[in-house]
């Protein structure tokens, strides 16, 4: 079995397994194991996530303390239309961030627990932000130097801000709960645990990680590797954007608008999040309608799959310095008898649409490496070529021009066609006697290929009437030479010089070097004739033709 | 595509195609067939089979074959080809879909190939090339823009889409032209297969005005126009080239024709094939103008009315055809020819061509002799026929008179009424009167108002002119009186008013004195220049402008204003001095105009005056010398005039000069006016220097390039 056998439904529980083993991490099972499901909204919360590898009991209190105290505040759902941010999402994050972490507890560069407590404790705290109605007396929405105070700003307005901001305020409402007689996060936080890499775990945890700020935010301290932890809470943040926060039934409670129910029905279509700890994959399932498998596994994962693997991507340094890593795979479940709804049209085309996006920007990111790089090479290019320069006077025109040719063929090789056959173009013409007969048959072809390819076959025409006579002077089967013929067959051709064509055409037939060769030649010169309208010259087709 | 297959495959499709060209199609595609039938065929090579086959079949016109080798195979194997072939093998079943009047769903998939083809970043056509190349050339390089071109030419042949070949195509036919390769020009206008392309090239051609290059060009379109596509290509080149075949081209080119107008079918081929003729017929003799008029009068199309609903548009092409080739019949082929178009008239009447089939039979008539002319009149107008106006008309050609005073009466005023309805004022809601002869109506809106202005043919008019000798003379004055209230109208357009005031040149020989002062109160001012645009189109050239998508002409200032001239003058020649010195005067300022239509009408007006000046023929002789070609062809027409003039020996100086200088002039019409001056002019004298200068001019004109120049110094002309 080259896989794991997956829960296929409520209440097949199985049990995590130890180190080394594959493991089940699944909203279902870790449901199943924490008790009854619960709506967000009931404050009956029901067991307390395991908070794996957490070895000291004072920190395994106050973490379930600290759940309790949040789950109110997150239950307040100041965002329906957003997938569920209540404390089911932050015991989520705690099973995902315990099981990311389980290669690393397994090793000399365990987490300690109170990187682990600071860790979990962001779990529960990184979202606080967005439930903060009162968020208008946060620094935070105070340095906005809003036009109008919170309280009057429409409802609309007051969720955008706290939905752009809910990471900064997440954070202020940590620092305000330290030793607050009135925590904002209903818990007041003392020294047991580290407030301050908490709020900076809040503050990072959806900013871009190529930032300045970023940086800023999770730089290691003493016993606390920020970047480590940070790299675990976003981690696990977007490994539960899946069915499990995103239900039908509230959707459809719900008036979505269609950028909404995109997101919706992603996350509904993400089934569950495997990990096969053996192999150290993360497995991402993906559920879809019957019948329609083909069709939206070409279109969600591929929504879907790319954010997760850059986050996966942006954190692999930090995580291969610890001597651990992930990769993530996608599979789509094969269920014949699945209930799975389809989506509406108009969410099939916003995706598309979305995937169209994305595409056209990687195209662009794709297109400016190749330039990069380019633009990379020529300072390189430009150096040799500056020192050939410099010698100049020094070398034989012969040395001068074979070592202009080979720049030229990297330059060539580089991308550079233009800059290339302008450096050697010239200077072949005016020097190429000084080399000899093979070396300039050599040089010289090639840059009528060049030339050729580069639209430039007045300049190449040129060049094959001044090897014409060198060429002369080598055997009729001589590689090269049947190289030159066909480069000046080519050059004629693209010059439109119709008579010339055919005389060079003529001229290499006897010489054809395979029967191959012979019709390639007659098929250029019979294209040739009907292009030109010179029918007298084509014959009725015979059979060995056909 | 075709670059990526055996190369004895890229041998065969060559040689199928010129094949097909040159008139062997069943043998190319059996060739194809084969080639297609062998079991070790790589997709790609099968897919340039299977397109070739396709294409041939395209450009013969079986678009529905063509269409069903994509069905049948070739859209399954396209399927595992290359993007870029995929992408022109798409296209290429475009232009079939395209041919068969396009289906919705053909649309939709062409567009959707339009997509395909910029996701994929694939462009058929090259146009940067092409557009560098055109800067190029425009600069004089073709020495640069010929090998650009020609390798674009080259890239799209090999990529296999025809449309991307054929723009190619277009682009090295102008520049053939350019380079002076008309011959080459003209083919790829044939495979290009567009309007104005061909045009461009008949042009040039005809500007060249070299024999070889005519007769290079018409042996390059009979010897590979042969496929359906490039024959009607070849038809349009060999139309407008007809006035410069060589004479001994001419029965090989009705050779090549003649096979496609005998065919029954009346498709596109079977038109191009007609129009040709009826271009050429003019020049047809003998044995050629025998096979013409015989493949016209016993095709099927001839002699079967079209089907309910349909229109045969070629049958007009034919009876032109037979009506050009009628100056050679003798009497008995004429009665031949006269009673197989009779028909054409009655049993299997077509109002499309019922104009011309009854000019074909005046025609005859004409020229047939009396007997002929009872007979035909018998035909046409038995007793107790109910006529139409057309065949109303028609009897006053043939010298029938029809009708009694009481009944012509009663149709003048039915036909006055409803003239006087061709501007009508109504309220919005107002159901407007119905107008004789309307072509289209222009309604312009003011608040709770309409305008409504009829765009008016001039039948029923003409039927007015032709008896008005009949009408008392209260009904003249009504109609006289209803005209000049209709060409008054302020929101008349000016075609009307042109059309209207030539119809009045001809009542000059029935105007009362009052009535004669009534016309000129009113088309004086008009002669003098005094014309505006019609209220609601002040911006006379808004439909002339390039940005308008609605190019319509309806007339200019220019034309009113000419009209009017050459009426007042054809009223004075019927009514010699009633205007006098005030006609002479308008025509004199319009003779100075800065405007070339102007001085054109002043010229023919000129002509009409029945007292000639000797200060007006000095005029007309250097009138002859204007830089507008027109103008100087009216000034040459002026000497045309039936009553020979009486010239001093400076005038006839002046216009030997202006022949002599006429042997020389790039214009054809001006040529050929010249040289009909030429021949009329020798038709009256009989000996001298001026005599022997004008028949050196002559000889000149007899040698032209063109026919039409050439025949215009026949004496029978």
């Amino acid at each position: 079995m080259d896989d794991c056998a997956r829960i296929p439904a409520w209440g097949r529980l199985q049990p995590l397994l130890g180190a080394g083993k594959m493991i089940f991490c699944t909203l279902r099972a870790y449901v199943a194991t924490s008790g009854p499901i619960r709506a967000s909204t009931v404050m009956s919360l029901g067991s307390s996530p395991e908070f794996r590898f957490v070895g000291n009991e004072s920190h395994r209190s106050l973490l379930v303390q600290l759940r309790e105290a949040v789950a109110p505040v997150l239950a307040n759902n100041l965002l329906p239309h957003f997938t569920d941010h209540s404390v089911t999402h932050s015991d989520n994050l705690v099973q995902l961030a315990g099981a990311l972490a389980e290669p690393l507890q397994n090793s000399e560069h365990r987490l300690s627990d109170d990187e682990l407590t600071v860790l979990y404790a962001a779990c529960y705290l990184h979202d606080i932000g967005m439930q903060y109605e009162r968020a208008g007396d946060t620094q935070v929405i105070q340095r906005l130097k809003l036009e109008s105070p919170w309280e009057e700003l429409s409802e609309a307005t007051r969720r955008d801000l706290l939905r752009i901001h809910h990471n900064l305020i997440s954070a202020e409402m940590v620092q305000a709960s330290v030793n607050s007689s009135a925590p904002p996060i209903g818990i007041q936080l003392g020294s047991r645990l580290d407030a301050s890499s908490v709020a900076c775990l809040c503050a990072a945890h959806c900013i871009d990680s190529k930032t300045e700020q970023y940086d800023q935010l999770i730089q290691d301290r003493p016993r606390m590797r920020m970047k480590l932890l940070s790299g675990l809470l976003r981690l696990a943040d977007i490994l539960d954007e899946s069915r499990r926060r995103a239900s039908r039934e509230k959707a459809r409670t719900l008036l979505l608008d269609l950028t909404a129910q995109t997101h919706w029905w992603r996350h509904f279509y993400t089934q569950d999040v495997q990990f096969l700890s053996s192999e150290r994959v993360v497995r991402i399932w993906f559920d879809f309608p019957p019948g329609s498998e083909a069709e939206y596994a070409r279109i969600v994962p591929d929504l879907q799959m790319p954010w997760i693997e850059q986050e996966f991507a942006r954190h692999r340094a930090v995580f291969t310095r610890y001597g651990f890593g992930w990769t993530v795979e996608q599979k789509v479940a094969s269920n014949l008898y699945s209930n799975v709804e389809e989506m509406p049209p108009l969410v099939m085309t916003e995706m598309l649409k979305q995937l169209r996006a994305r595409r056209q920007q990687e195209e662009a990111f794709s297109r400016l490496a190749a330039l990069e790089q380019f633009d990379e090479s020529r300072p390189h290019i430009e150096r040799r070529l500056a020192a050939l320069r410099a010698q100049k006077e020094s070398l034989s025109p012969g040395d001068y021009l074979r070592q202009l040719a080979a720049i030229a063929f990297d330059l060539w090789d580089l991308g550079g066609k233009r800059s290339s056959r302008m450096i050697l173009d010239g200077p072949f013409e005016r020097d190429s006697q000084h080399l000899s007969e093979s070396e300039r048959m050599a040089i010289g072809t090639r840059l009528i290929e060049m030339l050729n390819e580069d639209r430039a076959s007045f300049e190449a025409a040129q060049i094959v009437r001044l090897l014409r006579p060198v060429a002369e002077h080598l055997e009729d089967d001589h590689p090269m030479r049947r190289r030159f013929r066909k480069a000046a067959i080519d050059t004629m051709v693209k010059e439109c010089a119709y008579d010339e064509a055919v005389v060079e055409i003529e001229r290499a037939l006897p010489h054809a070097g395979s029967e191959r060769e012979r019709r390639s030649l007659q098929a250029i010169a019979e294209e040739m004739h009907l292009l030109q309208g010179e029918h007298v010259r084509l014959e009725r087709p015979s059979e060995d033709v056909t | 595509m075709i670059d990526k297959i055996p190369a004895h495959h890229r041998v065969l499709l060559v040689r199928c195609k010129s094949w097909a060209m040159r008139g062997h199609l069943s043998d190319a595609l059996a060739a194809l067939d084969v080639a297609v039938a062998h079991d070790n065929l790589d997709s790609l090579t099968k897919a340039a089979l299977l397109s070739a086959k396709a294409e041939l079949l395209y450009l013969d016109g079986r678009n529905q074959d063509g269409l069903d080798i994509f069905r049948n195979a070739l859209d399954a194997i396209s399927e595992g080809l290359p993007a870029e072939t995929r992408i022109a093998i798409g296209y290429n079943r475009s232009s079939l879909s395209l041919a068969t009047l396009f289906a919705e769903g053909d649309a939709d998939a062409h567009y959707a190939l339009i997509d395909r083809s910029a996701f994929l970043g694939i462009e058929m056509e090259d146009t940067r090339s092409l557009l560098d190349a055109t800067s190029q050339a425009e600069r004089g390089k073709s020495y640069d823009s010929l090998p650009a071109i020609w390798r674009e030419v080259l890239r799209t042949y090999y990529q296999g889409c025809w449309a991307a070949l054929r723009a190619a195509l277009r682009y090295m036919a102008d520049e053939c032209l350019r380079i002076g390769c008309f011959a080459e020009a003209a083919y790829n206008a044939m495979l290009v297969g567009q309007k104005e392309l061909t045009k461009r090239v008949a042009d040039a051609l005809l500007r060249r005005e070299s024999v070889d290059v005519i007769r290079d060009s018409v042996n390059r379109l009979i010897a590979t126009g042969n496929l359906a596509k490039h024959f009607c290509q070849a038809c349009s080149v060999i139309e407008m080239l007809h006035d410069a075949i060589p004479d001994a081209l001419l029965h090989g080119v009705a050779r090549w024709l003649l096979p496609r107008a005998v065919k029954p079918a009346d498709d596109g081929i079977h038109r191009a094939a007609w129009t040709t003729l009826a271009a050429l017929a003019g020049r047809l003799r003998g044995e050629a103008a025998r096979l013409v008029v015989d493949a016209a009068i016993t095709h099927p199309v001839w002699c079967r009315a079209p089907e309910r609903g349909r229109i045969s548009v070629s049958r007009k092409d034919m009876i032109r055809a037979v009506g050009g080739c009628s100056d050679g019949m003798d009497a008995h082929r004429l009665t031949e020819v006269a009673r197989k178009t009779l028909p054409l008239l009655a049993e299997v009447k077509s109002d499309y061509d019922y104009p011309e089939a009854l000019g074909l039979v005046c025609h005859l008539a004409s020229i047939g002799g009396d007997s002929l002319k009872n007979e035909l009149v018998e035909s046409l107008y038995p007793r107790g026929r109910q006529l139409d106006t057309l065949l109303a008309r028609a009897a006053h050609r043939l010298g029938k008179q029809v009708g009694t005073p009481e009944e012509i009466a009663v149709s003048a005023n039915r036909i006055v009424e409803s003239y006087a309805s061709q501007v009508q004022h109504l309220n919005k809601d107002e159901s407007p009167r119905e107008v004789f002869g309307t072509m289209m109506t222009l309604t312009h809106e003011i608040d709770d108002k309409k305008v409504l202005v009829h765009v008016t043919n001039d039948v029923h008019l003409g039927f007015l002119t032709d008896q008005r000798h009949r009408l008392d003379e209260a009904l003249v004055a009504k109609v006289i009186e209803t005209m000049l209230s209709i060409v008054a109208d302020e929101w008349n357009l000016l075609s009307n008013k042109s059309s209207l005031i030539w119809s009045i040149r001809d009542w000059g020989d029935c105007l009362s004195d009052d009535v004669a002062e009534r016309v000129f109160s009113v088309l004086g001012p008009l002669a003098s220049g005094s014309v505006y645009p019609p209220r609601g189109m002040e911006e006379t050239g808004q439909y002339e402008h390039p940005l308008s998508r609605s190019r319509t002409n309806l007339g200019t200032t220019a034309e009113v204003q000419g009209a009017a001239l050459y009426a007042l003058a054809c009223i004075e020649r019927a009514r010699p001095s009633i205007f006098g010195s005030r006609i002479q005067g308008l025509i004199e300022s319009a003779l100075l105009s800065r405007n070339s239509d102007v001085r054109k009408f002043a010229h023919w007006a000129s002509g009409k005056l029945p007292n000639k000046s000797t200060d007006l023929v000095s005029t007309m002789i250097l009138g002859t010398r204007d830089p507008i070609d027109e103008v100087a062809r009216a000034a040459y027409d002026f000497f045309n005039d039936a009553t020979p003039l009486k010239l001093t020996r400076w005038q006839w100086n002046l216009l030997i000069y202006s022949l002599a200088s006429a042997t020389q002039s790039s214009s054809r019409r001006i040529r050929a006016s010249a040289a009909g001056v030429t021949q009329a002019l020798l038709e009256n004298l009989s000996s001298g220097v001026r005599l022997k200068k004008l028949k050196k001019i002559r000889s000149a004109f007899q040698r032209d390039f063109y026919d039409s120049v050439r025949s215009r110094t026949w004496p029978s002309r």
